[in-house]
């Protein structure tokens, strides 16, 4: 019994510690092997967030990327298109600067003026124009005090209940 | 035990369901299918009154008669205590609804060939509206692990909190059958569904996950004519202001019959700089739509929809998007659905193609599970991507 609760607990320890799978974990390693890359470029790059993940290609880069067949973890895929992308000079963000020429130069092919012309990138929140360092205690925050302000909503309906029964 | 302590210990487990709701997060629901109890409209059983999200007190009476599998329970018309927001514990004034969805889903996918799979909650959202005679205040606040950004307040990459609707509307009219609305509202535009990411929502960017915009809409539910259209003022969630899509999204449904109905929508925005493609750009998507329920247990949804993307200084492109859905309910409760989507979009190598096969079970009051078997398949320059995804789901609802 014990074993087996032994081993009941450590598949579900590493089901909890596990990190989330990543879509194409080799990918970065992978560009900065082949461009000779001081850095693998982030995450970010192609997907809308760091985490990667399926069906979160969302950045032009990425987007150029997919349309040379490159897809879940095919790094062969991967290396061609980048031979390919430096052939064609792809532009994704059309600053004039090639999409490798900027991994080569470490600027982010998506945003144009960052090797290019000037431009502004998307920013994500509310009062966006201001965004805050750390927004991490303001979800915190934020959720703390509507889970009181729910409680106290709570309380009041109890106290109406209690009343209602009363009379 | 002393009433202060079951006062203590009852707030204490409601701050415990909102930590615990607010740690996960997606979409809510939204059940077009609902035609096969004779529901044409959507306002009966949601707060939106183009359907989705928060349930009105009538809906919820409805999900426990009509949606969950009743084991054999006999007929009722008086909706149990356990319907009401959380399960009765709470009694909320008539004017007040609260509402909140958890979703728990484990995806594997495998791409030519390759698998991956996560484990992950999807969803974390309360919601709640309050009604002081005509005026309706309406809002959701939620936690979202990644994505989802178009929705955040915070502005981290991920871990962020969102708020997908919040607006003010009025009631007009002797019947109050319109209703005017201002503030982040979900885009009115085709069938209203719970699966974002089919195609006719993810390409035309309507989907009740990320895609609301603000603005200021006036929908109309009349007896057989409902709809609903939408000045867009650009997402204030996004900034600068540059990537703000502005123009107009609507819809309108005639029900034929009790089983039948069909509508048109239309939707034209402009952004000075999409989002994705970095270029000023102006969208177009326009089509039909209809629901037709032939026999008791079986709806039928489809929707075909033009899409036109026309970016500065190149040739407006075009393609298509396009949806056929059949929703059998075998027994209450229990729903087997068949679902076969294609898209051209306008940057599209060639028509991407899907099958959905899925299963979706109401097993108790407030709970449902589903299981969808997703294959796809995409032509590139180089050679067709086949993907086979299957996603399994577990959702509550408070």
């Amino acid at each position: 019994m014990n074993r087996t609760a032994l081993r009941v607990s450590f598949a579900l320890a590493v089901f909890a510690l596990a990190p989330a799978a990543r879509a194409s974990d080799p990918f970065p390693d992978t560009i900065k092997m082949q461009l000779n890359l001081s850095e693998a470029p982030p995450c970010t790059y192609c997907h809308q967030t760091l985490i990667g993940g399926l069906m979160t290609v969302t950045k032009p880069f990425g987007r150029t990327v997919q349309k040379y067949g490159v897809h879940l973890q095919d790094v062969a895929a991967l290396r061609n298109a980048i031979m390919q992308m430096q052939v064609n000079g792809d532009d994704s963000d059309g600053d004039g600067v090639g999409d490798i020429a900027e991994l080569l130069q470490g600027t982010d092919p998506n945003v144009a003026g960052e090797g290019g012309i000037e431009a502004d990138e998307a920013r994500y929140g509310c009062f966006c124009s201001t965004p805050p360092a750390r927004s991490a205690p303001s979800v915190v925050g934020a959720a703390g005090l509507a889970g009181l302000a729910l409680s106290g909503f709570g309380r009041r309906a109890l106290r109406r209940r209690r009343v209602e029964r009363k009379t | 035990m002393k009433p202060w302590a079951i006062r203590r210990g009852l707030a204490g487990v409601i701050v415990a369901l909102f930590l615990l709701v607010t740690c996960w997060v997606k979409p809510a629901e939204a059940y077009a299918w609902m035609i096969r109890h004779d529901y044409t409209g959507c306002n009966q059983c949601h707060a939106d009154p183009s359907g989705g999200g928060l349930l009105t007190e009538y809906g919820r009476a409805q999900s426990d008669f009509l949606l969950r599998m009743r084991y054999g329970a006999a007929e009722s018309y008086e909706p149990p205590r356990s319907a009401e927001f959380l399960f009765g514990v709470v009694k909320l004034p008539e004017t007040v609804l609260l509402g909140g969805d958890i979703r728990y889903a484990r995806v594997a996918t495998r791409v030519n060939g390759n698998d991956a799979s996560r484990t992950f909650f999807m969803q974390a959202d309360l919601a709640g509206q309050v009604a002081i005679n005509r005026v309706k205040v309406n809002g959701s606040i939620g936690y979202s692990e990644q994505g989802a950004r178009q929705a955040a307040l915070t502005h981290d990459p991920e871990h962020n909190l969102v708020s997908r609707v919040h607006w003010v509307g009025v009631d007009i009219g002797q019947d109050r059958n319109w209703q005017l609305r201002a503030g982040r509202m979900n885009m009115p535009f085709g069938i209203r569904t719970v699966e974002h990411t089919m195609w006719v929502r993810s390409s035309t960017r309507t989907d009740i996950a990320w895609s609301q915009q603000h603005g200021v809409s006036l929908a109309y539910n009349g007896a057989d004519l409902h709809g609903e259209v939408m000045l867009i003022a650009g997402n204030f969630q996004l900034a600068p202001d540059a990537f703000r899509e502005r123009g107009y999204s609507g819809y309108v449904e005639y029900a034929a019959s009790p089983h039948l109905a069909f509508g048109v929508s239309s939707l034209v925005t402009r952004a000075e700089k999409d989002y994705v493609s970095q270029q000023s750009l102006v969208r177009h998507a326009h089509g039909v739509f209809g629901r037709y329920n032939p026999v008791k247990p079986l709806v039928l949804l489809a929707e075909a929809n033009l899409l036109a993307d026309a970016a500065e200084g190149a040739a407006t492109s075009t393609g298509f998007v396009g949806m056929l859905q059949a929703d059998a309910e075998v027994i209450q409760g229990l729903h087997l659905n068949a679902t076969g989507e294609a898209l051209k979009g306008s940057g599209d190598y060639g028509t991407k193609t899907g099958i959905w096969g899925s299963v979706v079970w109401f097993f108790l009051p407030h709970f449902d599970t589903r299981v969808d078997v997703i294959w796809q398949s995409a032509p590139t320059s180089f050679s067709t991507v086949k993907t086979t995804m299957l996603l399994a789901q577990l959702h509550a609802f408070l």
